[in-house]
């Protein structure tokens, strides 16, 4: 490790632009978070009047007693769980599974399988087929509609595939071939022990898509007992913002949005609670596990 | 192996340019989404004729627009209420509670030919989609059971002015109804542009209330110079607003009405209200510019008025010490829990100013009835669902489904009623309280109602004899809430004759200035703001602003908007 001044002129005003630009859009990634945390634990008249603006004003636990009063938030956190464990498993089985296959070389038209799932990266049917064809498989309005239509992300597939190419040795297939390995064991046994940081990495990135996602629910469900916490996030903030000039009473909806505002910010860090939760378990593995994918293939 | 990478590029340029060239081309996207609908219809004819049979016979299938406050649609007291006196069982179809979300999830529903429900609930379209919708076969044309008194007894029984309205609020450009009007005229609201005074500031100066620009002006000198809230800093702002206000925070709207009348910045009508008038192009708008620009100059009006958004228009309304002189809006909620803030109290309610020609007018909009209820044309319970609507008309039903349960949350009873007022009824407007609010279930989690998304009729005389007693809002002199009456007096008449009423565009003109509509008020506001700021000349650059409103399409649009006009009832009635 060299010092700081021992670096040339230009290595110096390198490092020091960058460190500098670099603060910077940490700041401002930064900053929203703090706020939303120090506006969950101010009074709604506080946050309101635009009186938070870095550490919480009137200390106020009011918007999460109102969170975890309302029965539609736990509904919705319940949903929402189950969305993200059952549809990160299934993913993840399904991925790897193909990675798997199509890493393996002596795999007749693997380039052919591998060009066809690539197209559906740029070309989609979009949503009025996906629809029709959600409806015909009876999907429509069950918890499937969340969790089969994009159980493979084909850039996840890629990273998966080109992480078990670059990192297994073929050697290791011969040499396990040779034991009597059959191609399922290998799988099993030598493959995904040695792939845990592509694991981490895809349940990371599938369990937050699955936590977060809000266009498929609100396109394929219409039954409550079934919706995600992000629905039911939605329709709150959507409560605190009101456009008078599509109403006939907004004194009323005024009213509403000042309920609305004492919670949104509460409910904002109750949900990302468990994607925080999760990611420092996971972060150790994330660079790791991108990087190699990403760098040799 | 060189090579055949080299075809493979080749050939996913080609694929990729033919689907852009598909995407990109309006024209053929268009006819193949026409020749699948037109498929998609025949295969909706027999889904509707394979489920008929099957179905059990009173189950009315109900697509709500879904809100956060209600908890529960099934086990529900509204839903329930329904079902007991109506025989019929509700099954939901829940929709999203944003209104875009809402119209593409409809979208998606109708043309992709699955079975449809029997109702639709939801305020979220507009007319040019409900005209749409209707021609395009989705909604079911309504007029003759609505004017039916056999066959809709409720609906008929509203008196004669409001019934009327609710059906012109209704009727589209085609001249078919396709929904189910919900009117609840609150005075209140048609006139948001209320001027707010710091009557404490003008106690401490001596000066009286200015009643025109001229008195306002000297007032505002003081306010800017004789540091009124006391603090020793020239911090006072002697005129606030926001000009991306939608509910009367746009200021200079007020003002604008002290020169001409107009409630919406591009259009108005003539004195004779037989002319649809460009408001903006006229002498009268530029000698208001050039009046704002002159308090502008003088450092009387914030330049925060063009900037501010409504978190940062409550923090200046909430500063501490008070700094805002004038201000303009409809919500007194714009100062945070209102009856106990400090800078409201410095605060008092005016009549708007006369401008130098006479003329003391406020933005007032004609009270327009909510479109909220459509049904579906390929129902097979057409009969169930206009009696559904019907029953939302009785006066009894449309109480319950605002308010809740009588005698729980409101209440009707002489004994509870004795004593009560309201602020109509202090000054003189109405005689006695007949009805009270005890309990709040507009804004708490409940399963109480469906959240007001239903057919409705409320008189203007049962919403000013209603006394609100829930918590916070009860009424006392020192309450925000007497202001009601004084906004009744101060704003309601301070318009011309003819206004103009909500304009309804056919299919074609809607087509036709679908630009012009999104594009010229973006322009004026902001024209409004560089001419005022002084950014660009007034003199020099009105000529220009002129000739580039009518190469946005004003003409093209004004056209529209009078043939429109000219299909409503008000014009029949000025051309007498």
């Amino acid at each position: 490790m060299r010092k700081f001044k021992n670096y040339s002129l230009n290595d110096k005003l390198f490092y020091g632009i960058t460190t500098a630009a670099l603060t910077v859009v940490f700041l401002a990634v930064l900053y929203p978070c703090i706020f939303v945390l120090s506006a969950s634990f101010s009074s709604g008249i506080a946050v309101q009047a635009g009186k938070v603006v870095l550490w919480p004003v009137d200390f106020s636990l009011e918007g999460y007693k109102t969170v975890f009063r309302t029965p539609s938030i736990w509904l919705g956190f319940r949903n929402s769980l189950f969305y993200t464990f059952t549809g990160t498993a299934l993913s993840v089985v399904m991925t790897l599974t193909a990675a798997y296959c199509l890493s393996r070389r002596d795999v007749p038209g693997r380039n052919i399988i591998m060009l066809l799932f690539t197209f559906t990266m740029f070309f989609s049917g979009g949503m009025i087929p996906s629809y029709l064809l959600l409806r015909s498989l009876g999907m429509l309005n069950t918890v499937w509609a969340l969790i089969v239509p994009g159980a493979i992300g084909v850039y996840n597939l890629i990273v998966a595939r080109t992480f078990i190419q670059s990192s297994i040795p073929e050697e290791l297939l011969e040499a396990s071939m040779m034991d009597g390995c059959s191609d399922i064991m290998y799988l099993l046994k030598v493959v995904l022990p040695l792939s845990k940081a592509i694991i981490a990495v895809l349940v990371l990135f599938y369990g937050v898509a699955l936590w977060n996602n809000y266009f498929n629910a609100m396109i394929y469900l219409t039954d409550r007992e079934i919706y995600p916490l992000s629905i039911f996030l939605k329709e709150i903030l959507l409560a605190s913002q009101i456009d008078p000039s599509t109403l006939s009473d907004p004194e009323s909806a005024t009213l509403l949005a000042q309920m609305a505002n004492v919670i949104k910010y509460s409910l904002i860090v109750v949900s990302m609670i468990p994607v925080l939760l999760i990611y420092p378990f996971v972060q150790k593995y994330f660079v790791q596990g991108v990087m190699i994918g990403s760098v040799k293939g | 192996m060189k090579k055949r990478k080299n075809i493979l590029a080749l050939l996913m340029t080609g694929i990729m340019s033919i689907s852009i060239m598909l995407t990109g081309c309006g024209n053929n996207g268009q006819s193949s989404q026409d020749s699948k609908e037109g498929s998609s219809s025949s295969e909706e004819a027999n889904n509707s004729a394979d489920s008929g049979s099957g179905e059990e016979d009173n189950t009315l299938v109900i697509a709500l627009q879904s809100n956060s406050f209600i908890t529960d649609y099934e086990d529900n007291r509204l839903t329930d209420y329904y079902e007991e006196k109506l025989g019929i069982r509700i099954e939901f179809i829940l929709l999203p509670s944003d209104g875009s979300e809402l119209q593409t999830k409809l979208s998606l529903m109708t043309s992709s030919g699955e079975e449809l429900p029997d109702i639709l609930l939801t305020a979220a379209l507009k007319s040019e989609a409900i005209l749409q919708y209707g021609q395009d076969d989705v909604f079911l044309p309504v007029q003759d059971y609505l004017n039916n008194a056999d066959i809709m007894p409720n609906f008929n029984a509203i008196p004669d002015a409001e019934r009327t309205e609710m059906l012109d609020s209704g009727t589209m450009a085609d001249g078919n109804i396709y929904s189910f009007a919900s009117s609840q005229e609150n005075p209140w609201n048609l006139s948001p542009y209320r001027y707010y005074i710091n009557k404490a500031w003008l106690d401490r100066l001596g000066l009286p209330i200015p009643t025109s620009l001229e008195e306002l002006k000297e007032v505002l000198i003081a306010f800017r110079d004789k540091d009124p809230n006391g603090n020793g800093i020239q911090d006072e702002i002697p005129v606030y607003g926001m000009q991306s206000g939608t509910y009367g925070q746009n200021i200079l709207m007020a003002f604008m009405n002290s020169f001409i009348f107009c409630n919406d910045p591009v259009f108005s009508l003539n004195e004779a209200g037989t002319e649809v008038i460009p408001v903006c192009t006229t002498e009268s708008w530029k000698q208001g510019l050039l009046w704002m620009s002159e308090l502008y100059q003088e450092g009387l009006m914030a330049p925060g008025i063009f900037t501010d958004d409504s978190t940062q228009f409550k923090a200046v309304l909430n500063a501490e010490p008070n700094v805002v002189g004038l201000v303009c809006m409809g919500s007194y909620g714009n100062w945070t829990d209102t009856v106990n803030n400090v800078n409201f109290k410095d605060m008092e309610m005016i009549e708007p100013f006369t401008g130098p020609e006479g003329i003391c007018y406020t933005p007032y909009t004609q009270y327009l009835s909510d479109q909220v209820m459509y049904i579906f044309k390929d129902s097979d319970k057409v009969d169930m669902a206009i009696k559904f609507a019907d029953e939302n008309y009785d006066p009894h039903t449309g109480l319950i489904a605002r308010y809740g349960t009588e005698e729980e949350h409101w209440t009707t009873d002489p004994a509870q009623l004795d004593g009560l007022t309201n602020s109509y009824i202090e000054a003189g407007l109405y005689d006695e309280v007949t009805m009270a609010l005890l309990n709040n279930i507009w804004s708490v989690n409940n399963n109480v109602t469906w959240h007001d998304y239903a057919p409705r009729y409320i008189s203007l005389k049962d919403i000013c004899t209603l006394a609100d007693i829930t918590t916070g809002r009860e009424y006392d002199r020192e309450n925000p809430y007497n202001l009601m009456a004084d906004n009744l007096k101060f704003y309601n008449d301070k318009h011309p004759e003819y206004t103009l009423p909500d304009l309804k565009y056919t299919v074609d003109e809607t087509e036709a200035i679908l630009d012009a509509k999104t594009n010229i008020p973006v322009y004026i506001a902001k024209s409004m703001a560089e001419f005022i700021t002084g950014a660009r000349d007034l003199e020099t650059g009105w000529e220009q602003y002129l000739n580039e409103l009518d190469s946005m399409g004003l003409q093209a649009w004004l056209s529209a908007a009078q043939s429109a006009y000219e299909r409503t009832g008000q014009y029949a009635e000025a051309q007498k």
